[in-house]
């Protein structure tokens, strides 16, 4: 797992680590019953306040990709996937929320919009590697 | 538990209120970062809160303790680094620190020889000799050999290399991983507070302009922003 901080970037440190591990679980680079590095470890190895990092695995356990083992350390849990394919809808409607505000903002109708995005998607499977 | 409660500390010199009016709560378990320009007053509220000054006016507690009474029963569990060079320049560190250690019963030798190794500084060079970074690795071993519960710490990473400063970070990342420990720390890097602080107070012209939760103050604006918008840029 490869998180990265970016401290001039206006977002909390913490949820900067939520993300990325439900990222990274998105992609499967985490997959269920995969052990977290400790509070501990984690905070020396991003050099951030070990309070920050326990704050997001509050956070991560609260929505229901991790889970802690008593005394064990923490582990990501069975419906992480399902909570981060959660996450990933939120993330791709939110844009396309965006793209459908300025498109009506242009006063374009229904099937206009629905055309730019076949179209896009069409091109889109075209240029890709 | 709040190990600050300061009421309207007030520090006059001659005519210039180094520290006006600053009120504080900092609870136990906490990282606090105190950012502001050079004569924000930053080290000023430092040494009351560590005894080292009286305040002019005010009032408010440390660990329990009254503010502006000396007391060496609360120095005991408080670690200070500060800017200025007091330590005796006579002295090697190997003697300083044999020195200090006669005045704390917590005094942690392990600990010590950890400390030394870590931080790297010469132990039979006289401290007039040691070089500003060597200084104030020296004063941080010093200040946690017997583990405060309350490191106040003044711009400790200026002076440092880039390797010192991260190794600084490093050992007081492991101070807050302790149970019951509280760390206040000024710097003029937002990078510094950004990594490592749970409470941000913004200080400029002796007052304290902003109070609270970073990640409440960086959910409007990044810290940078935030502190160039409360202080005023002396030209």
């Amino acid at each position: 797992m490869d998180l990265r901080i970016d401290t001039t970037d206006g977002v909390p440190i913490y949820l900067q680590i939520v993300e990325q591990i439900k990222r990274n679980v998105a992609l499967g680079r985490l997959k269920p019953e995969d052990p977290l590095p400790s509070v501990r470890q984690l905070a020396l190895d991003l050099t951030i306040n070990p309070n920050t990092v326990a704050r997001a695995y509050l956070e991560l356990e609260h929505e229901g990709v991790i889970y802690k083992r008593q005394g064990q350390g923490t582990y990501v849990s069975e419906q992480a996937a399902e909570a981060s394919r959660r996450e990933r809808n939120r993330i791709v409607a939110g844009l396309f929320e965006k793209a459908i505000v300025e498109a009506a903002r242009f006063g374009m109708s229904d099937s206009e919009i629905a055309e730019i995005f076949r179209q896009s998607v069409q091109r889109w499977k075209l240029e890709k590697p | 538990m709040n190990v600050i409660e300061a009421r309207d500390l007030t520090r006059v010199f001659g005519k210039t209120r180094a520290v006006d009016a600053v009120s504080l709560d900092i609870p136990q378990g906490v990282v606090c970062g105190l950012l502001g320009p050079n004569g924000a007053g930053k080290s000023t509220l430092l040494k009351i809160l560590v005894g080292h000054l009286r305040p002019s006016t005010g009032s408010g507690t440390v660990l329990g303790h009254p503010i502006g009474k000396p007391d060496p029963a609360l120095w005991a569990r408080i670690g200070y680094v500060s800017q200025q060079r007091y330590l005796p320049g006579w002295m090697t560190a190997a003697e300083c620190l044999r020195f200090t250690r006669a005045f704390h019963p917590g005094w942690d030798e392990a600990k010590v020889k950890h400390l030394v190794e870590r931080l790297e500084f010469p132990l039979d060079t006289r401290i007039r000799d040691l070089s500003r970074g060597h200084y104030v690795r020296l004063q941080i071993a010093l200040a946690l050999a017997y583990n405060p519960e309350l490191i106040l710490l003044d711009e400790p990473t200026s002076g440092l290399d880039p390797v010192g400063r991260h190794e600084l970070l490093t050992i007081l990342i492991e101070e807050i991983t302790q149970p019951g420990r509280t760390i206040i720390f000024s710097s003029h890097l937002v990078e510094d507070i950004e990594r490592m602080a749970d409470i941000v107070v913004i200080m400029d012209s002796g007052r304290v302009v902003v109070s609270d939760l970073i990640d409440s103050l960086k959910e409007s604006s990044s810290l940078e922003k935030v502190f160039f918008e409360h202080v005023r840029r002396q030209a």
